[in-house]
């Protein structure tokens, strides 16, 4: 009797321990699991260039518009423009436990891919991704395609070019993509040209210096991006008008033909949004450019412009 | 005989001027901006000279900004006469009272104009189906080439809103800068008369390099020249004979040269008859086509 009782009872407290356990479990487990909810997604900037950051903006109005900024925890990384600031800090994402990784460039792209295989990685901002390696199975992304030929042909509407100097940075695949772009548009227009290849923050100074040149291509780079604006003391730089693809420069350059950034954002917005509901994403890319002219700055290189030129643009800065 | 023509011929443009009516000593020509508005007055402008050398008339020109202008400010303006484009044409025949005097015949012997739909060899466009979602360039409401025949030939394609099926759609203004919209980028389709296209690339050949036709229009009448039927018939006679005999000078064939045309030819009502009936077989009425941009 006694024996069953205890039995009895033994398994009446079992069922009310399990029950209690459960609860409890459910209990403490709910804070906790609410966190978890938030998927952690590190940020890269390649650089923390104008460009970078417009796509940023957009790509976080669209996450905020269609309702997951409450559901990512962003870890953003601002690193400087070179291959071991670019690595550490994607470590330093990864040690956050960051389950999906954004890059903007083609720098903090291509050395994602040699820090993680597993997790990943999206890339926004990069120039003709289709022609650089960037296909592995964890990447995806936007990449943009502007016709470089185009800005040439304006240029040349402007003035007779002696010399282009090309501007690129060899330790970004797509700056180098753009730069044998522009080699080979030169090349139909038979304009002479001079490669002026960077691949540390001194070097975009030193190399402008160095060289003759009475155009510049600045292509699109992080690298150049970030250190171009601090070498208008260059005489150089003051005297020749320069054209880019990248957006942010409009100041600085005559022309600029840019990938529309609004559009971006929110394809890359698109790309994350389908990581995060387990679907594969598609890579995308963005073909709708917008042309701004400086005849400003023009005026005070002492171009002409031709005023038949404007009436196609987006944007004219007087 | 042939001098025997050209004698009556120098005779009746040197005798005319004096039949014609002192207010018709000065007329006023339009223009439409089929390529921007510069190059456009760059062009005739020595037409106009030669008109004023040849006939006693002082011939000004005007250019309007946008095509279906020259609908509205023809009266407004007091213009005499334009060089209406195959729309433009078709509503200045109807809306304005103007008739047909001459049309050109371009170099390699056309005398009429069609229009191309264009992308960039690049951009993976190569059927309609593909356009789908994409950004497109038109020209100008106003225009066969530039807007009226894409529309036509979508519909023929099942594609009945181009709202829908398009991601967006502007209008350049001009068939220049319908070409530079697509090779820059800033659209992925684009439309545009085949004589402009070819002038570009002729200028320039890497344009003809980086885009393809995709699709080509039926032929359509070309810049014609129109005077008001209230003008006298002896202002409209000297016009009409002066022009088509200046490819018989060689100053005139100089001015034809600047202006890239052979010749000028007699022009009519019947010129139009493609448009009339594009215009028929969409439904469209002349009267209630809208051709202002919105």
């Amino acid at each position: 009797m006694r024996g069953q009782s205890t039995a009895s009872l033994s398994g009446t407290a079992k069922r009310f321990f399990l029950i209690i356990s459960i609860i409890l479990f459910l209990v403490c487990q709910g804070g906790p699991l609410h966190a978890s909810e938030k998927t952690v997604v590190g940020v890269i900037f390649s650089a923390d260039i104008p460009y970078y950051r417009a796509i940023h903006q957009a790509f976080s109005r669209v996450i905020k518009e269609r309702g997951y900024a409450g559901k990512i925890q962003l870890i953003i990384q601002r690193p400087n423009p070179d291959t071991l600031a670019w690595s550490n800090a994607i470590r330093k994402v990864l040690a956050y436990d960051a389950s999906i990784i954004i890059t903007y460039g083609s720098g903090a792209a291509f050395q994602a891919t040699y820090e993680t295989t597993s997790v990943p990685i999206v890339y926004a901002g990069v120039y003709a991704p289709d022609k650089i390696d960037l296909k592995k199975k964890n990447v995806y992304g936007v990449g943009f395609r502007v016709p470089v030929s185009s800005l040439l042909r304006y240029l040349r509407q402007m003035k007779e070019i002696k010399r282009l100097g090309i501007v690129f940075s060899e330790i970004e695949p797509d700056s180098v993509q753009q730069m044998k772009d522009v080699v080979n548009s030169c090349r139909r227009f038979s304009l002479p040209y001079v490669q002026l290849s960077v691949k540390r923050c001194r070097e975009v100074k030193e190399r402008l210096k160095l060289y003759n040149y009475d155009s510049l291509f600045l292509t699109n780079s992080a690298l150049v991006g970030k250190y171009y604006p601090d070498c208008k003391g260059i005489s150089d730089t003051n005297t020749v008008p320069a054209v880019t693809t990248m957006k942010g420069y409009e100041d600085l350059v005559i022309v600029t033909l840019t990938p529309d950034t609004e559009i971006e954002g929110a394809l890359l917005a698109d790309i994350l949004i389908d990581l995060l509901r387990g679907k594969k994403p598609e890579n995308k890319i963005v073909t709708n450019n917008k042309l701004v002219f400086n005849m400003k700055k023009a005026k005070k290189l002492g171009i002409s412009f031709p005023i038949e030129l404007i009436t196609g643009a987006d944007r004219v800065i007087k | 005989m042939r001098w025997l023509f050209g004698v009556v011929l120098s005779l009746f443009i040197f005798l005319s001027p004096s039949l014609i009516k002192s207010e018709e000593r000065q007329l006023l020509i339009g223009l439409i901006p089929e390529q921007n508005i510069f190059r456009q007055m760059e062009r005739y402008m020595p037409l106009s000279e030669y008109l004023e050398k040849r006939t006693g008339i002082k011939v000004r020109l005007t250019i309007l900004s946008r095509f279906g202008d020259i609908i509205d400010r023809f009266t407004q303006r007091g213009m005499d006469g334009a060089f209406f484009g195959d729309l433009t044409g078709v509503l200045a025949m109807e809306k304005l009272s103007v008739e047909p005097i001459v049309r050109p015949v371009t170099p390699d012997g056309s005398s009429t104009v069609h229009g191309y739909i264009i992308v960039r060899k690049d951009s993976n466009i190569n059927t309609v189906e593909d356009m789908k979602g994409k950004v497109i360039a038109f020209v100008d409401r106003a225009t066969v080439t530039g807007y009226l025949y894409p529309i036509f030939y979508f519909r023929s394609q099942g594609i009945e809103n181009i709202d829908e099926f398009f991601r967006e759609y502007y209008f350049t203004g001009s068939h220049d800068a319908s070409v530079y919209a697509v090779l820059d980028g800033r659209a992925d389709v684009g439309c545009v008369k085949n004589t402009i296209f070819e002038n570009l690339v002729k200028k320039d050949p890497s344009i003809g390099e980086e885009l393809k036709i995709l699709i080509r229009s039926p032929e359509m009448p070309d810049s014609t020249l129109c005077l008001k039927t209230s003008l006298s018939e002896d202002t409209k006679r000297l016009i009409r004979e002066t022009l088509l005999s200046m490819s018989d000078d060689s100053e005139g064939q100089k001015v034809l040269e600047k202006m890239k045309i052979k010749r000028f030819i007699r022009a009519s009502k019947k010129d139009f008859s493609p448009v009339y009936n594009m215009l028929k077989a969409m439904g469209l009425s002349v009267d209630t086509y809208q051709y202002k941009l919105q």
